[in-house]
């Protein structure tokens, strides 16, 4: 099924004619060169992204052999939304949140009136989720703690120790995820992409990687598939809502008269929205 | 006083899926049958810490990462150019067994010690103070099995021991910012800064550091050491490392190796140590701690190599091979289980 599937997908991509003239304005949608702009402009934004060029198979001729997508590595998942979504003092942002994903789910929900300017709040709001976010962090228990210390005895290789742990050293074991920017040809969008690895380091599981994104949003918006420059399948969100939610934020941001470039690049660096997994944002988003 | 004895924070493995996938195709199309250990490049980046805004709530640091990435293979270009932002290359080499028997019976002490016996080479000969990237050199031995989508693999980081060996100073490491003032952390950070856009990253990992009386610190590479350091007090100097460890009482993996280098080139039995962390594109280095190590002056490095420590170990903590399942990536059948 993948296979057919992606081999329609890959059909589907040829077809469709290189967007040549920006019709970002009108619908959303963005030419490869903005795409390069745009990430160009990211990675000097946030130097922990950068360009890559891939699968040389599977290059794309229409994007520079350099700069096929772009990626940033080890971004701690510092919860899992299972976590999230059953804590108390969180109402607050829970309905927030709620509020921002309607706007990226409409496809499917009967509650398409989207708020844009929850939205933007939800973008200058950042700052503080984050911190909420960090302040509830559950660290491991005792027990993962002296494997740490015996691991560090070990390593000095002088026996026992009397290594006195505070609070504040621990090292604390979480998901991290790779995360890809990809230049969808067919949306005319970036396309966001997520991979994650466990506490240990082994590749998550599809179903291990649904765990940290909202149960309303897996396999409907983010979806597994093949990687349009890598050899693996890995989650991705879809972009069939990425141009009409920019375009929106973006009429909403020139009325308060910002440039559009700069409220691009912003939007580019929260294409992942609220479906993406709960990790570090401050990583993701671009600072403005 | 066992207390004080420098304890280093070994390194974990951490290998991007994509790699496994090189793997298996360098395997069928390039290497077939031929085990020969093959040259790879993996990469490290310093550790950090995030502070939480709740103060009673631990910092979250993160482990010490030796990663292999899709570019690992690409080792015939010498210029890094594919390491990610913020990261230091880790030369090493890939035993890549036919079987699993092979695997289970491989000699992997011998592996181990041809590996510490390499870094010991460049240690004598010098070519690890023109490329200090060479002191982290690592072994890896795998087993593909092909048809069911799982990698067997087990790490090796040999570092050497020194008897007796390193202690702390009045046990006491410091952060930067208590250390030093933030002029001087300013200056270390632009220099720094300056110093890896000139040179190679083969160098970048390891160098010297030299407080002007203008609260200027100057940054040198360590093949400039007699130049560089002319003139100074041994109190006077200083070295610093790109340190992947990011807990506060403990320096990560590579300066063991460091150190051994310092003590067989200039002898050098007590000095100041500057653990190097940032936080990525955050401009903010004030995860860097500051330590004085010491050794006796009577301990003298043998001529031929000493003796190495180092395998990884295993999620269960024990001294062993780890495996990775990626057929729920790779495996079609199972793939098509979650298309939509």
């Amino acid at each position: 099924m993948n296979s057919v599937q992606t081999l329609f997908f890959g059909i589907r991509e040829y077809l469709s004619p290189v967007l040549k003239n920006s019709k970002f304005k009108e619908t959303g949608c963005i030419t490869p060169e903005e795409f390069i702009a745009a990430g160009d402009f990211l990675v000097y934004k946030c130097p922990t992204w950068s360009w890559s060029s891939g699968e040389v198979s599977k290059r794309r001729d229409y994007l520079p052999v350099e700069k096929q997508f772009l990626i940033t590595r080890n971004v701690p998942c510092l919860r899992r939304v299972k976590q999230m979504e059953y804590t108390d003092e969180d109402d607050e942002t829970q309905i927030e949140t709620e509020n921002g994903e309607d706007a990226w789910v409409a496809t499917h929900s009967g509650r398409a009136t989207t708020n844009i300017e929850e939205i933007a709040q939800q973008i200058e709001g950042d700052e503080d989720e984050i911190c909420k976010k960090i302040s509830n962090v559950v660290l491991y228990d005792a027990n993962d703690k002296e494997e740490v210390d015996a691991t560090l005895a070990e390593a000095s290789n002088m026996g026992a120790s009397s290594h006195d742990d505070g609070p504040s050293d621990k090292i604390l074991q979480v998901r991290t995820y790779d995360v890809f920017i990809t230049y969808d040809k067919y949306y005319q969008t970036p396309r966001m992409w997520l991979f994650g690895y466990d506490e240990h380091r082994r590749p998550l599981t599809s179903i291990q990687t649904f765990e940290d994104i909202s149960q309303d949003y897996a396999k409907k918006t983010v979806t597994i598939e093949t990687h349009p420059h890598l050899n693996m399948s890995l989650a991705s969100i879809h972009p069939c809502r990425h141009a009409q939610v920019m375009k929106k934020i973006i009429e909403k941001m020139n009325e308060e008269s910002v440039k559009k470039f700069e409220l691009f690049q912003q939007q580019f660096g929260n294409v992942a929205g609220p479906n993406a997994p709960q990790v570090e944002q401050a990583q993701v988003r671009v600072d403005q | 006083m066992s207390s004080n004895l420098v304890q280093f924070v070994p390194f974990s493995s951490a290998v991007e899926a994509p790699f496994w996938h090189t793997l298996s195709t360098r395997k069928i199309d390039l290497y077939k049958l031929d085990d020969a250990p093959q040259t790879i490049l993996g990469y490290y980046s310093v550790g950090y810490s995030l502070r939480t805004q709740n103060a009673t709530e631990a910092n979250i640091t993160m482990p010490a990462h030796l990663c292999l990435g899709t570019g690992a293979f690409d080792t015939n270009t010498t210029s890094f150019s594919f390491l990610p932002p913020f990261t230091y290359p880790s030369p090493g080499a890939i035993k890549n067994t036919n079987t699993i028997e092979e695997f289970k019976t491989l000699d992997k002490t011998a592996l181990f010690r041809g590996t510490a016996e390499q870094i010991w080479q460049d240690i004598v000969s010098g070519a690890a103070i023109k490329d200090p990237y060479l002191l982290t050199r690592f072994i890896l031995v795998t087993f593909a099995d092909l048809k069911k989508y799982k990698y067997y693999y087990w790490f090796g980081f040999p570092a050497f021991l020194t008897e007796p060996p390193w202690v702390i100073v009045n046990n006491e490491i410091k952060g930067i910012d208590e250390a030093w003032d933030n002029t001087e952390i300013k200056s270390l950070k632009d220099n720094y800064d300056k110093f890896r856009e000139v040179q190679s990253d083969s160098c970048t990992g390891f160098f010297l550091v030299k407080q002007l009386s203008n609260k200027e610190i100057e940054i040198g590479s360590l093949s400039e050491w007699d130049s560089f350091f002319d003139g100074c007090n041994d109190d006077e100097k200083i070295v610093g490392f790109a340190d992947p460890s990011s807990l506060p009482t403990n320096p990560g993996w590579p300066l063991r190796n460091f150190l051994v280098l310092l003590k067989r080139h200039w002898n050098v039995n007590k000095i100041k140590v500057i653990c190097y962390r940032e936080i990525p594109s955050k401009k903010d280095i004030s995860n860097s701690r500051i330590l004085t190590v010491e050794i006796p002056g009577t301990t003298i490095i043998p001529d031929e190599c000493p003796k190495a420590v180092g395998w990884e170990k295993n999620i269960l903590g024990k001294l062993g091979p780890r495996t990775v399942d990626l057929a729920h990536m790779m495996d079609p059948i199972k793939l098509s289980d979650t298309s939509v």
